[in-house]
């Protein structure tokens, strides 16, 4: 499903370039479960965001299915994360000014789902979470650990072929992460994709490998 | 004293580092104020101060007028003497009308303008000479009334303030008068920009002249003596002169005006309007910085966090805010009179001089101390306006909040945190909304002026003025002869069509009617008798002013002094009093008993546009040959068969003066000035609401423009979080600009709605068009539909440009 071939990402200031990932080659296939780890600053936000289609400052090759990602447009990029991945955030970002329910509807309003049913896969979604009492409350209502179950609602809403989760329990509640951890492995079950960045053993423990990075180098697989 | 000094010169660091919003704030302002201080100018001049006599509540005019109507006319002279015996209300009661005499000095002759004033209309105003003295009320009796005195102006102009003026004699119509004083340079009554004034002779005829109303009259109220009772006291002589004069004085009241109100009624509802579109240019301009300055205070919260945290108190703060829109609005105000400067120049360019010496106060148009004071107060007003709601906003921030900043929050994206904001955008939209409907009906309705059909056509015509002198000229045939022969001789010029002659000249802002009753039929009673406007022409007249005729025939050059009196009457005339008889034959009288006091209708013509083009009643009016009607002053009019008109000046002026070299001939112009003269007012109105709406309009795109693009900074997470999950650009944009059409859109209604209750007040200046027009309404709507819509796209097509990856760094 995923193929990345000598990926490398700098970031130059001014005389200075820092590689931030270096000669990545890294292979997934459809219904794998991976976990990313490494230390702070390795670099696994950085490759979770080339892996999701928001960055394209990389060099490189990289297929999603038969798409040669790094020849394609913004345009196209965008196409193809719409169509398939769902995204979670190391911060989250909810929208602030809108509703728990709101902040679950936006990425089904920029897709053509028909309102009777966007309405019934929001209801699912905060039922599947149990967030249903919180529907009406703005994220700033919210804890850190509330703000992240909806960070993670939101992503895997639309059914997405591909989830990645840049540290999705952070915030979380010890029991509160094995839930989101054993909701990711049931989708794992059903078929979804999941890639996911963890600095928790016992959260690596749900996929199926591990990959290690240091210093933007692939130390382990 | 101090601090205040302390906080203007931080003030003033931080515009200079803020250069950018400080000059489009400067500039917005200037553009309000400046449009204020313009109207301002000319509001004071005009209309709260036309006259700087002393006590000017206690002047008056008298008027006649038939009782229990508003008409004003003039007085006859012997009504006014009675009155001046009777009534124990005025301290004094001065004659004046205006006219015109030749100075004949050196070759080249001079048409002045002449005020013939009572003696004791001085001691009225409370006025002196600035050389000499004015008249001894012995000099309005004949043969010691060849006396004049000088105004300012006229003797600069001709006399270079040579003081040794007082006591020469000057050849008036050709007879000596002695010069006995210089006006001061402000002195401007009877507001007519006169060149010299003469006394108002009371000799005999004039103390019998019931008949004629042809004097003006002003005086001055007794101290404590109230208009009402004036009014009170003049009815009482007015019915006591009826009785005693039934032929003359029937149906005949006397009143007062206040000399102000009767001279300012002209000018007073344009200044009006355009007052209250100033208002509205500065409260926009208002919005507009306050808007910017919003803005600008949420960038600042950071600072004034810290100055709070470090004991600041919110007053402080506030005067601290203030200082900093005040210096704002004083720099605006110092641009604003710079702008004023040029606006008051369009102004005074737009209304001719033919118009403007009808305008008291005229020449005190411009920039004076008042007005200086005027602009230095709105400043000053406008800074703590504009400048209070944001100190008061910005000083209210929670600084724990403040200080944090950055953090996961998305900003103040949606309304409820820039509901402020919202409102001011939402403000302009509407105010410029309805300014723009303002000019947008103006320039209909002006645009129905232009297409009035006059009843003349002007194009090609050519017109000049003549006055002969009463004493060089006292024959009649003297007259019918210098007029006939100008008429022939211009007429054979190459180049010309037709020459002719009238006595008064359509929209010339003068008229002499006379009332008339049809032979044969019952006379209606003394008072009451129907009016026509009386003109007499030359032959060709009519056909040089392309005026048809109707029925019968043309006057003639066989019509002579000595063959039968006849007359053409216009096509009102003839509806309103032969509508089944066939006029022709039928005749008319205008007074007097004999025969010959008849005059036989031989023709019908056209209807014309006399007062203006936007006259709603068309008056009868009658044409009598000038072989046996000649008047002294006649405008000689000519038509040029191809090309300019103006271009035969010359040559006609020079064929005219070979006539009588010492005769001058004066203000030679085209008709079509005279047409686009008669609607300069309509057109400098029109031309500021224009010129308001559209500084409006683009004051307001630059507050939406500002406020969405503020937004769209504000929103840059938000929007990157969006496209994360997957909003393309074209979501992005339609999400912008559907925040802001909203706020437009409200506006837009609001300003509608408000739009149909103020333009109410347009209705008097309005021209074939309603104040409530839906063309005008719907299309002002759009345009600013379109405008807003732009406003928007701008920060919407930005807000696409976000990059997701830089939008949503990790802390
Ligand atoms: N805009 C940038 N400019 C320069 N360097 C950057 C920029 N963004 C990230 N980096 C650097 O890239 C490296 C990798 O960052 P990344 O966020 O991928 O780390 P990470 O592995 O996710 O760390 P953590 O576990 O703390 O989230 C870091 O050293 C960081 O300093
Ligand atoms: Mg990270």
């Amino acid at each position: 499903m995923i193929r990345l071939r000598n990926i490398e990402k700098v970031y130059e200031q001014g005389v200075n370039k820092t590689y931030v990932l270096r000669r990545v080659d890294l292979d997934v296939r459809e219904g794998e479960f991976v976990s990313i780890m490494g230390p702070s600053g390795a670099g696994k936000s950085t490759l979770l965001s080339i892996l999701g289609l928001f960055d394209s400052a990389w060099t490189g090759e990289y297929h999603f299915w038969d798409a040669a990602v790094h020849r394609l447009g913004k345009k196209e990029r965008a196409e193809l994360h719409k169509r398939h991945i769902g995204f979670v955030f190391q911060s989250y970002h909810l929208l602030d000014h809108l509703t728990v329910y709101e902040n679950l509807d936006v990425p089904l309003s920029y897709k053509d789902i028909k309102k009777a049913e966007r309405q019934a896969m929001v209801a699912d979604v905060l039922d599947r979470f149990q967030i249903v009492g919180k529907k009406d409350l703005y994220p700033n209502q919210l804890s850190g650990g509330q703000q992240q179950l909806v960070a993670v609602a939101r992503a895997v809403i639309s059914n997405p072929k591909l989830i990645l989760a840049d540290e999705p329990t952070g915030n979380l509640h010890s029991n509160q992460g094995r839930e989101i951890m054993e909701l990711f492995k049931r989708l794992n079950d059903e078929g979804t994709t999941i890639i996911q960045v963890t600095h928790s053993e016992q959260n690596a423990q749900f996929g199926h490998r591990v990959v290690q990075l240091a210093d933007g180098w692939v130390v382990k697989e | 004293m101090g601090t205040v000094l302390q906080d203007a010169r931080y003030a003033l660091r931080v515009l200079w580092k803020n250069w950018g919003f400080t000059s489009v704030a400067v500039v917005a302002l200037a553009l309000g104020i400046g449009a204020n201080t313009t109207i301002f100018s000319a509001f004071n001049a005009l209309l709260l101060r036309p006259f700087n006599f002393t006590d000017p509540d206690s002047l008056v005019v008298l008027w006649e007028r038939p009782p229990n109507t508003s008409t004003r006319n003039s007085v006859a002279p012997a009504n006014l003497l009675s009155v001046r015996e009777q009534s124990n209300s005025f301290s004094h009661l001065a004659m004046y009308n205006s006219n015109s005499l030749n100075l004949t000095e050196g070759d080249k002759p001079e048409r002045l303008e002449v005020a013939a004033v009572s003696p004791t209309m001085f001691d009225a105003l409370g006025v002196n000479a600035a050389v000499g003295r004015t008249f001894t009320a012995e000099e309005e009796q004949e043969g010691r009334d060849k006396v004049v005195i000088l105004t300012h102006d006229f003797w600069r102009r001709r006399y270079a303030t040579d003081p040794a003026i007082v006591n020469r004699q000057l050849m008036l119509n050709g007879q000596p008068y002695t010069v006995v004083g210089v006006m001061p340079e402000d002195f401007n009554f009877p507001p007519t920009s006169n060149d010299i004034l003469i006394p108002f002779t009371v000799n005999d005829r004039v103390r019998g002249e019931r008949g004629n109303h042809y004097v003006r009259v002003m005086g001055r109220l007794k101290p404590g003596v109230t208009q009402a009772q004036a009014d009170a006291e003049l009815a009482g002589i007015a019915s006591r002169l009826e009785a005693q004069y039934p032929e003359t004085n029937s149906n005949r009241t006397i009143a007062t005006e206040s000399l102000k109100a009767s001279y300012v009624r002209g000018p007073r509802p344009g200044l009006l309007v355009l007052l209250g579109a100033a208002c509205f240019v500065l409260l926009l301009a208002c919005a507009n910085v306050a808007n910017l300055l919003l803005v600008r205070a949420a960038s600042r919260q950071k600072e004034i966090a810290i100055r709070m945290a470090l004991g600041a108190g919110r007053l402080r703060l506030i005067r601290q805010l203030l200082t900093e829109s005040v210096l704002i609005a004083l720099f605006g105000g110092a641009l604003g009179l710079l702008f004023a400067v040029w606006g008051i120049d369009l102004i005074t360019a737009g209304i001719p001089a033919s118009l403007s010496r009808y305008l008291p106060g005229w020449k005190n148009v411009g920039i004076d101390v008042e007005v200086f004071w005027f602009t230095l107060v709105v400043s000053l007003l406008t800074g703590v306006v504009f400048g209070l709601a944001p100190a008061l906003q910005a000083t209210k921030t929670d600084f724990n909040e403040a200080l944090k900043e950055g953090g996961r929050t998305s900003g103040g994206g949606g309304f409820g945190r820039n509901r402020l904001r919202g409102a001011l955008v939402v403000a302009e939209v509407a105010i410029s909304l309805t300014l723009l409907i303002g000019a947008g009906l103006m320039i209909k309705s002006f645009y129905e002026m232009l297409k009035v059909e006059p009843g003349f056509k002007a194009g090609s015509v050519l017109v000049m003025d003549v006055a002969l002198p009463r004493a060089k000229y006292k024959e009649e045939a003297a007259r019918v002869n210098f007029y006939t022969q100008a008429v022939e001789r211009v007429a054979a010029l190459p180049g010309v069509e037709a020459a002719g002659a009238v006595n008064i000249l359509p929209l010339s802002r003068s008229n002499t009617d006379s009332a008339f009753s049809v032979v044969g039929r019952p006379r209606p009673e003394k008072g009451r008798e129907p009016q026509a406007n009386f003109r007499t022409v030359s032959p060709h007249y009519l056909e040089v002013m392309g005026i048809p005729l109707r029925r019968g025939r043309h006057i003639a050059d066989t019509d002579r002094a000595d063959s039968t009196n006849v007359i053409l009457i216009n096509e009102e005339l003839a509806r309103r009093h032969f509508a089944d008889t066939d006029p022709i034959g039928q005749r008319l009288n205008f007074g007097g008993d004999k025969d010959s006091d008849n005059y036989e209708i031989i023709g019908v013509v056209g209807n014309i546009k006399h007062e203006s083009l936007v006259e709603e009643e068309i008056k009868p009016e009658v044409y009598r040959p000038l072989a046996q009607e000649p008047w002294y002053s006649m405008s000689i009019v000519v038509r040029r068969n191809a090309g300019d008109p103006a271009q035969l000046a010359g040559a006609v002026q020079r064929e005219i003066g070979s006539l009588d070299k010492e005769q001058p001939i004066y203000n030679v112009r085209t008709m079509e000035r005279v047409v686009s003269e008669s609607l300069a007012p309509q057109r400098v109105t029109m031309g500021m609401l224009g010129i308001f709406a559209l500084i409006a309009l683009v004051l307001a795109s630059v507050g939406i423009y500002a406020v969405m693009s503020y937004t769209v900074s504000q929103r840059t997470h938000e929007i990157g979080v969006r496209m994360a999950l997957g909003a393309s650009p074209r979501d992005i944009r339609r999400m912008v600009v559907r925040q802001g059409m909203l706020l437009a859109f409200v506006g837009i209604g609001i300003g509608l709605i408000a739009s149909y209750w103020l333009m109410q007040g347009l209705t008097v200046m309005l021209y074939e068009v309603s104040a409530t027009d839906p063309l005008t309404f719907g299309l002002i709507s759009l345009l600013l539909i379109l405008v807003a819509f732009a406003a928007n796209y701008i920060p919407a097509r930005r807000a696409t440009r976000v990059d997701p990856m830089v939008a949503l760094r990790y802390e």
